[in-house]
Formats: C-alpha cells, sequence, structure tokens
C-alpha cells in the first residue's frame, strides 16, 4: 500500500466516524475519476452523476472496504463499473454528445473547432462500438490510466485477460481510426 | 511502447466533461444525511422498546411481596378439644335442628 492508499484508508476511517472534512478530501480526491470513467461507460450525465453518488454512498454501509484486499481506488471503480453496467443494460444508449459544445474540444477557432469535435465523435464512436469489456478495459487504460493490476483487479480477472482485451481493443481502434486520422491531418 | 502508439493522441480527442458542482453539493448532502442516520443508535422505535422492557423487568423485580408472618411458639386456639370421643365405628347421626337449639 502507498503513501496515497494509506492516506485514502486513513480519511475513510476519520469519514466514517463523522468528520466531514475528511469526508470532502476524500470526494475530491476520486469523483472527478468517478464520474468521468462513469460518463465514458454509459454516455449519460445524470446517469454518471448517480454512479458517482452511489460508489460514495456505499462506503457507509454494506459490503465495507477492506485495505487488505486492495486499495480504495479500485475498490470505488468496482463499485462504479458494477452500476455503470447495470444503467447500460437498463437504459437504451443515448449519447450526449450535442454537450460537446461545452468541451474543451470548442476551439475558439470554428474551423479548427469542428474538426475537433468531428474527431471526437469518430474517437467515441469508435470506443463505443467496441465489445463491453475491451471499452472498459481501454478506458480505464487509456483515460484513467490505471495499471494492468488495478484493472485485474476492478474487472475481477487475471492480467493476461487485461492484456489480451487491450490488445484487442487497439487493433480495432487501429482499423477503424488511424485512416481518418491520416484524412484529418 | 505505448507511449509511441499513434492512437494515443487521437483518443485523447475525446474528452469527458467535469463534474458540476450542483452533484458535488448533492453528494454531500446525501452523505451528511446518510451518515447521520447511520450514527443514530436505532431510531426511535428501539429506544422506546428499551425502556418498556426496562420498566417491566423493574415492576417484576420490586412488585410488594405477600407478608410473611414467622411462626410463633404456644399459640393458643379458643377451640377446645377437650371431652371430644370419637363415634363408634364410624356410625354417624342426623342431629335435626330442633335438638340442637335445645
Amino acid at each position: 500500500m502507498d503513501q496515497r492508499d494509506a492516506g485514502d484508508a486513513k480519511l475513510l476511517h476519520e469519514a466514517l466516524r463523522g468528520d466531514n472534512t475528511a469526508f470532502d478530501a476524500l470526494y475530491r480526491t476520486h469523483r472527478t475519476a468517478l464520474f468521468q470513467f462513469a460518463w465514458r461507460l454509459t454516455g449519460s450525465v445524470a446517469a454518471a452523476e448517480d454512479v458517482t453518488q452511489e460508489c460514495f454512498l456505499a462506503l457507509l454501509g454494506g459490503s465495507r472496504f477492506d485495505s487488505g484486499h486492495g486499495t480504495l481506488r479500485t475498490y470505488l471503480f468496482g463499485i462504479a463499473r458494477h452500476l455503470a453496467w447495470k444503467h447500460v443494460r437498463l437504459e437504451d444508449r443515448e449519447t450526449e454528445s450535442c454537450e460537446a459544445d461545452d468541451s474543451p474540444a470548442a476551439a475558439a477557432d470554428p474551423l479548427s473547432g469542428l474538426m475537433a469535435r468531428e474527431r471526437a465523435a469518430l474517437v467515441e464512436q469508435a470506443i463505443l462500438a467496441l465489445p463491453p469489456l475491451q471499452r472498459e478495459a481501454l478506458i480505464l487504460s487509456e483515460y484513467e490510466e490505471l495499471s494492468l493490476e488495478e484493472i485485474a483487479a476492478i474487472a475481477g480477472v487475471d492480467v493476461g485477460t487485461v492484456k489480451s482485451r487491450l490488445h484487442r481493443a487497439r487493433q480495432a481502434l487501429r482499423r477503424r481510426l488511424v485512416p481518418c486520422q491520416r484524412s484529418y491531418s | 511502447m505505448i507511449d509511441e502508439d499513434p492512437l494515443r493522441p487521437l483518443l485523447r480527442e475525446w474528452q469527458a466533461p467535469e463534474p458540476a458542482d450542483a452533484m458535488d453539493r448533492r453528494i454531500r448532502a446525501a452523505w451528511r444525511v446518510a451518515q447521520a442516520q447511520r450514527r443514530r443508535p436505532r431510531g426511535l422505535g428501539y429506544m422506546l422498546t428499551t425502556a418498556a422492557l426496562v420498566a417491566a423487568a423493574l415492576l417484576i423485580v420490586l412488585r410488594p411481596l405477600p407478608r410473611v408472618v414467622p411462626p410463633q411458639s404456644g399459640y393458643v386456639t379458643r377451640l377446645g378439644a377437650a371431652g371430644f370421643q370419637p363415634l363408634p365405628d364410624g356410625a354417624t347421626r342426623v342431629v335435626p335442628v330442633r335438638e340442637v337449639q335445645q
């Protein structure tokens, strides 16, 4: 357990004893990553907000975090993954690509902004077209920058399986995206 | 090496939104409510039940017991058994009321 994980465990202990400052610190550390991970899996801001909330409330009850079996970060991502897939199964996916107007991809130059949005939309479509488990592994690796071991712990599989999923996901994305990249450049 | 993968810069084009302040407020409030509920012992119903059980136990323990009169030596009754003769062979006889009155 590294220093950050030990700090997380200590903050959680204090938060569970009623220290709201400790909870705020814990929340600030993990909320953006959890929200963005859930958003990339569900494609919905509302669903991502619900998933983020449920992740933190899960710390209060039900299955308790055990620092002997992984870090708080992987524990929270594991809950987020479970809830996000549950949402994806229940709801028809409604891609909120129109929200890209507020995203950093919208540049000041209208033409470059338009091209950036188109590229972002292409990447999104290509990632959403991946099989769910490959998509999940790719998002955790590329966007959340988790290690292979962490992704394996979150997905409940061995490292070899994660490597295989990532390899296949990257191959599929290369086939779909690299030709587009050439046409934009 | 992953860093040399030409795919990576392209993947970075897909950027996720930042979480909204409204979500932060909502989750902090939800945490405080859930935390308060968790820390409250077990609710009013539990406290009332416990109080009723304690009161019942106290009533049983502290109930007034019937007074026990200790036996006294040399206790004299007003009934005298002097001159009593049992009936022979258990023979019985009906005594009319008027004979008793006479």
